[in-house]
């Protein structure tokens, strides 16, 4: 069973949740987050900013992601940038991460059962 | 371009509010430049957008987050609220716990608070009513008195003459003026076979109107109204006629009245007219209340005009009101009077050569003559209240110097100075609530008491009621006082430098501010005490000084009453015949050693005055002496015991067919005939065809107005002479027993004669120690003042010697631990709390005589600076003050000097 945590973080929102995916590999900072999400959501409109490190600064203040120093050795190519601020989540926000996941995938196969999603999306 | 943009975002990144700023704002921008960057890579216009699209998100974002953030905000607040209710109910229990562990505290301050508003607004209950409140007409401020001055004689409130009247009212300045008797009439009225006497006032009909106030049933008095129509009081209504609403358009028969009379209306509770201070120095009557107001009319009022059916231009009868004009003002009537008066004098020099006319707002004639006796009062109610601040202030000073190690845990344990401040808070209301409470009954019961012995010649007395809204006036500045004070030690104890009162063993050393906080307050406290009981004392002296004056005759056993003629004797011979059997039968009463009797009893009632023509003497009419002028009845000397200077008494062989003779008193012979001899000189009074009558006695002077007042010059007629007896004579029957037992045997006596009950009947002495009645009310509230501050500036020095003790055992458990004698203690205790005595005292004397000048008006064979006054009540006070020092001060001398070395006292 999934670890139920206080209910005032569920359930995340989209950008919330799209954070703390980008987290899960690897520790980065803020445009780099940025990049990711992008790239994922496949640039369909440019993301604000402002909305995301709001998003941000409301991980921040549940526990689900913590400041953290740049890591040491640079990993699969990404740029480490001393100066930068890194983001880090934290084993919360893992737990957290992996209740929304398990209930939107527990929507999407409700979704399915009724036909309203087939195999072809991608 | 990169750094223009930098620029721009790092300025709109201000929209973010601080909290996120510090966190994020470095961040965000360094985020949004590698956006910039980027897009500046493929082009400039990439770049602008992006720099654009950046700036419009960072202001957006900016706004938004800060709307989160305040309706976060509020959201802790209604939450931190909810607990403040909770705490505020905890807190009150707290202080009521903690009351109960102390009492001693508590019952302090609730005793202050209690004394000092009760006592206070009481008082100034009294002086509200009877010196502050409107009179009870329609803008009675617009109302004025007005007067004829005889600026030589130096007399300012003279009643008017008919003529002047009449010429007073065609004035403009006034937009109604209206007259009544300067004095009060009595008639016999006869309801249903119970003759009654009643009080009137004869009033011109349109007084009513002019005083804007409505009958409770029927209706006031009217222009047009005849003789035969009367008005009557709300107390006359229930008294008589048991409040019958129809009692109007019922018709009584009075003596005196050819025709039944009307009553056409009854007035309503609480109306007043005239007050006694509105009549004249003349007067036939002491009451001080009319039953009934009649009209007084130019047509078939013999009064008004004279034979030639012209106003009478010479005899002064009416006391005149005015109102004001809209717009006018005083000075602008008072302006259009005089002119009027100087007028007047070129038209009729005979009548009205050096007299002018005076315009007095009404609520000042009522009552001025009481205002510095008030006001004095009204002072001492301000000082009451500061004493009463002053020793809240102190008392919650001392007991938060004893709650410091509470505060300093509280403090340590997490309670922020909000909740401190609230905890004081809450402890001072509950402590101010109780104290008001205990306050309004000390208050109630305050006027009640003030009531019962205030003089009846005191104006409104009837409309002093309990002042409420002054009692929480005055609550409310004890609890802002409260207050103030109580948030002090609050605020000092959430501060650092807590670890002394934290420590094991507290030596509990008081700031040095805190404490001298307190002494300077305890200064305060006696020193203003010491100022209202100097002011208390000189007062008392004053009193005493004129209950010891010699009044000229003697007012021992001394039986006084004023009766009516019968009717029947209309005339003057068969009046004196009814004289002789009144006389030879209260001679005949057992005990009785003297009869006299006047047409003016010495300090029991008005005057008549009259111009006297000496002859031998041409001097202008207008410059006649004015004298006063008596009936001497009986033996009236005799009785009253009134020395002979030099001539004789008046003797039964002075009658209608010998000389006319007059006596005068030594003050007449000073003032008519300074360094002349008055005997056997003539004078005549009234107009110059009256006869010329012979000074054959002068008889010493006795105080007539007051104790106070010098005696003015005196002409006495005998009864058998001048026009026959009077009709309404007061009575002195001396005995040289009890004079009051004598009153049965007198009314018993009379009522055989066929004589109406006497009224008035008292003794002399009653009606001396009447006299002194006002003074003798404002010396026992300013005792009483001087009384509360004394005890609240008590209660102040044990408070304070108390707590200086409880904050010094360690100090004492050491001193006798070293061998100090407990005798030592005590003085080292009792000498610091006598010194700030001392200097309180001498701080009061500075006050006492720099504020006692406001009260010299009112003094009497004292001076402002009477050192026996202020030795007096310094010694007073000193002793007060030692006896509150001396009680807590023995109980240094408990203290176990091994358990305070322990730590554990």
């Amino acid at each position: 069973m999934p670890f139920r945590s206080s209910d005032a973080s569920l359930p995340l929102t989209p950008i919330s949740f799209e954070i703390l995916l980008a987290l899960l590999t690897e520790d980065r900072h803020g445009y780099a987050i940025l990049q990711t999400v992008e790239s994922r959501l496949r640039g369909h409109l440019p993301m604000r900013t402002g909305t995301m490190y709001r998003a941000l600064a409301r991980l921040v203040d549940e526990g689900l992601i913590v400041a953290a120093a740049a890591p040491a050795v640079k990993r699969g190519g990404a740029e480490t940038d001393e100066r930068r601020r890194y983001y880090r989540i934290t084993p919360q926000g893992r737990r957290i991460a992996r209740a929304e996941a398990e209930r939107l995938a527990d929507q999407v196969a409700a979704a399915r059962a009724h036909r309203l999603l087939t195999r072809k999306v991608t | 371009m990169i750094d223009f943009s930098r620029r721009l975002l790092r300025g709109a990144i201000a929209a973010y509010p601080r909290s996120f700023r510090d966190d994020f704002a470095a961040d965000l921008e360094e985020t949004m430049i590698a956006r910039v960057r980027r897009a500046r890579a493929r082009s400039v216009l990439h770049g602008a957008a992006m720099t654009a699209f950046c700036l419009f998100d960072t202001m957006i974002s900016g706004l938004a987050e800060r709307r989160r953030l305040r309706r976060v905000d509020s959201a802790l607040d209604r939450r931190s609220l909810l607990m403040t209710w909770e705490s505020i109910l905890a807190d009150t229990r707290l202080a009521v716990r903690q009351s109960r562990r102390r009492p001693l505290f508590a019952i302090l301050t609730v005793a202050c608070l209690a004394i000092g508003i009760g006592a206070n607004s009481a008082i100034f209950s009294v002086v509200y009513a009877v010196l502050l409140r409107p009179l009870p007409y329609n803008a009675p401020d617009r109302l004025m008195a007005i007067w004829s001055d005889n600026t030589k004689a130096g007399e300012p409130s003279n009643p008017v003459s008919p003529a002047n009247y009449e010429a007073i009212r065609a004035l403009p300045e006034f937009s109604g003026v209206e007259a009544m008797y300067s004095f009060l009439i009595t008639a016999q009225v006869i309801i249903d076979a119970d003759p009654e006497v009643v009080n009137i006032s004869t009033v011109t009909p349109g007084m009513f109107a002019l005083l804007g106030r409505q009958a409770l049933h029927g209706r006031p008095l009217q222009p047009g109204d005849p003789q035969s129509i009367a008005v009557i009081s709300h107390q006359y209504w229930m008294r008589r006629f048991g409040g019958d609403p129809n009692v109007v358009g019922r018709k009584v028969r009075a003596s005196g009245a050819a025709v039944p009379i009307e009553i056409a209306g009854v007035m309503p509770e609480g109306f007043v007219f005239p007050y006694r201070s509105m009549l004249g120095p003349s007067g036939f009557t002491r009451a001080s209340q009319p039953d009934v107001w009649l009209p007084l009319t130019r047509a078939g009022e013999a009064r008004l005009v004279d034979a030639s059916g012209q106003p009478h231009r010479s005899i002064h009868f009416l006391a005149v009101i005015g109102r004001l004009a809209p717009g006018v003002t005083r000075e602008e009537a008072a302006r259009a009077v005089t002119a009027l008066a100087r007028q007047r004098e070129q038209e009729f020099p005979d009548t009205n050569a050096g007299w002018g006319i005076t315009v007095r707002p009404l609520h000042e004639q009522t009552v001025g003559a009481l205002r510095p006796a008030l006001v004095t009062l009204l002072f001492g109610v301000g000082v009451v209240l500061l004493i009463t601040c002053i020793n809240v202030a102190n008392v919650l000073l001392s007991r938060a110097a004893g709650h410091r190690r509470d505060l300093a845990v509280r403090a340590a344990l997490g309670a922020s100075r909000g909740r401190l401040a609230q905890q004081t808070l809450v402890e001072t209301t509950v402590l101010a609530v109780a104290g008001g409470a205990a306050g309004l009954g000390v208050m109630a019961l305050g006027v009640r008491g003030i009531l019962a012995v205030a003089p009846l010649s005191l104006p409104r007395l009837g409309e002093v009621s309990p002042g409420w809204m002054v009692a929480s006036f005055a609550l409310l500045l004890s609890v802002i006082t409260g207050i103030a004070v109580g948030l002090l030690p609050a605020w000092q104890a959430g501060r650092s430098r807590m670890s002394d009162a934290l420590a094991d063993n507290p030596r509990t050393t008081t700031s040095r501010n805190a404490r001298r906080l307190r002494s300077g307050l305890i200064v305060s406290e006696v020193a203003l005490a010491m100022a209202l009981t100097v002011g208390a004392g000189l007062l008392l002296r004053s009193f005493v000084a004129v209950l010891g004056v010699d009044e000229g005759f003697n007012s021992q056993g001394l039986l006084t009453m004023q009766i009516s003629v019968p009717l029947r004797y209309g005339d003057a011979p068969s009046r004196v015949a009814f004289y002789d059997d009144l006389e030879a039968r209260l001679r005949a009463v057992p005990g009785v050693t003297g009869v006299g009797g006047t047409t003016r009893l010495p300090l029991g009632s008005t005057n008549v005055s009259t111009y006297v023509e000496v002859e031998g003497r041409s001097i202008p009419r207008s410059e006649f002496p004015e004298v006063e002028f008596r009936r001497s009845v009986f033996d009236y000397f005799g009785a009253m015991d009134v020395p002979l200077v030099r001539g004789r008494y008046f003797t039964p062989d002075d009658t209608t067919s010998t000389e006319g003779v007059v006596v005068v008193n030594t003050a007449f012979a000073s003032r008519v005939f300074p360094g002349e001899e008055a005997l056997g000189r003539k004078v005549r009074m009234g107009s110059g065809t009256s006869p010329w009558l012979t000074i054959v006695g002068i008889v010493g002077s006795i105080r007539h107005g007051s104790l106070e007042e010098t005696p003015r010059p005196e002409l006495y007629v005998s009864y058998r002479q001048g026009g026959g007896p009077p009709v309404s004579p007061y009575l002195v029957i001396r005995t040289s027993g009890d004079a009051e037992s004598l009153a049965p045997v007198v009314r018993e006596t009379l009522r055989r004669l066929g004589v109406n009950p006497p009224t008035d009947v008292r003794t002399m002495s009653q009606i001396r120690s009447a006299s002194v009645g006002p003074r003798r009310f404002v010396l026992l509230l300013v005792t009483l003042f001087g009384g509360v501050a004394l005890a609240l500036a008590a209660v102040g020095v044990y408070g304070v010697v108390a707590l200086a003790v409880g904050e010094r055992t360690t100090e004492v458990g050491l001193r006798l631990a070293l061998g100090a004698r407990p005798s030592q203690i005590l003085g080292l205790v009792f000498g610091q709390a006598m010194v700030l005595a001392g200097v309180g005292i001498a701080a009061g004397v500075a006050l006492a005589a720099a504020g006692t000048p406001l009260v010299a008006s009112q003094l009497f064979g004292v001076t402002v600076a009477d050192p026996i006054t202020y030795a007096g009540v310094a010694a007073i006070l000193a002793g007060v003050a030692a006896i509150a020092a001396i009680v807590p001060a023995r109980r240094a001398l408990r203290v176990d000097p091994a358990s305070t070395l322990r730590g554990t006292a």
